[in-house]
């Protein structure tokens, strides 16, 4: 890859993410989300932030496949297991994230 | 970026007018596998379009802004700031005054944090720690924004569907994976809530 098409690549990223944010700000009124779409998108950030995060949670059982329990011992699961019960406990976020942070040191 | 083999000026402009971590993951093992620059474009395409969902569920209220002011909150709202927007927008529908304000406050301090650790790891990559422990708790800040969205039995499918579908499509390029998990969700919690609907009815 050469310095220039590296920087055709930043150029074309840059103009494609910019794109994707404004999409439905430069499209005319007529194209307002309702019905349907509207009530899709009240699931989107749920079902993009969950499609986000779990791989990630599970990246290492899922690099070893041949052990199919060595998720439950794996800090990264750990961590967010205690997240999730915290939370649901009602303790605020950053709490949340010390008790995470203390599992990943710990594992 | 660095040792993707961006120079420290490419890695400070990919930085600054990049502002998608997925994008940016998605094209640096392009960018070092030498992709064809077609392919990278698409796949950053692809690994984005979550944001066109964003840019629809909050151009209603970003229309309201001066047009400058409201590009520029649509380009700074990330992953994180959207969940918590709608989230608030949609639960505290009354309530929740400001509202352009609180995105803006949230993309700005994410903006600056997002950046500042950029530039210290692009200048500091030779020296600085690399602990992937580190950049975890980034990923644990996101999933503790969803667990308070999850206030409902469409909710619950929609985040059990996302997940499933995205640890079994993990190993599809692209990300595409990603993709297919938010369509599942959104269409099992579409499901659950017409379910619902069914059953009080």
């Amino acid at each position: 890859v050469t310095a220039q098409s590296i920087w055709v690549v930043i150029a074309l990223l840059a103009l494609i993410v910019l794109w994707q944010r404004l999409s439905f700000l430069l499209l005319p009124a007529q194209f307002r989300p309702r019905g349907a779409l509207l009530r899709a998108l009240s699931f989107a950030p749920v079902a993009a932030l969950m499609a986000i995060c779990i791989p990630e949670i599970f990246q290492g059982a899922m690099r070893a496949p041949d052990e199919p329990l060595a998720w439950v011992s794996d800090g990264r699961v750990l961590a967010a297991a205690v997240v999730f019960v915290a939370m649901r406990q009602g303790l605020n976020a950053l709490w949340c994230l010390s008790l995470a942070a203390a599992v990943l040191w710990l594992f | 970026m660095i040792n993707a083999g961006l120079s420290v000026p490419q890695a400070l402009v990919f930085a600054l007018v990049v502002y998608s971590g997925t994008a940016q993951m998605v094209a640096l093992p392009l960018i070092m596998a030498n992709a064809s620059i077609g392919i990278i474009a698409i796949a950053g395409f692809l690994a984005g379009v979550r944001f066109l969902i964003y840019s629809a569920a909050m151009a209603g209220n970003l229309r309201r802004l001066p047009i400058l002011r409201s590009w520029r909150a649509a380009y700074l709202t990330v992953d994180a700031a959207a969940g918590v927007f709608l989230q608030r927008r949609d639960d505290r529908a009354d309530r929740f005054t400001h509202r352009t304000t609180f995105l803006e406050a949230m993309n700005w301090t994410m903006w600056c944090f997002w950046m500042t650790g950029l530039v210290v790891g692009i200048i500091g990559a030779g020296w600085l720690p690399s602990s992937p422990k580190f950049s975890y708790l980034g990923v644990l800040a996101m999933f503790i924004m969803v667990i308070p969205m999850l206030k409902s039995r469409p909710f619950w499918l929609c985040a059990g569907a996302a997940a499933i579908v995205a640890l079994l499509t993990f190993h599809w390029p692209y990300k595409l994976g990603l993709l297919a998990a938010i369509a599942a969700g959104i269409s099992v919690g579409m499901w659950g809530q017409r379910a619902s609907g069914a059953q009080s009815s």
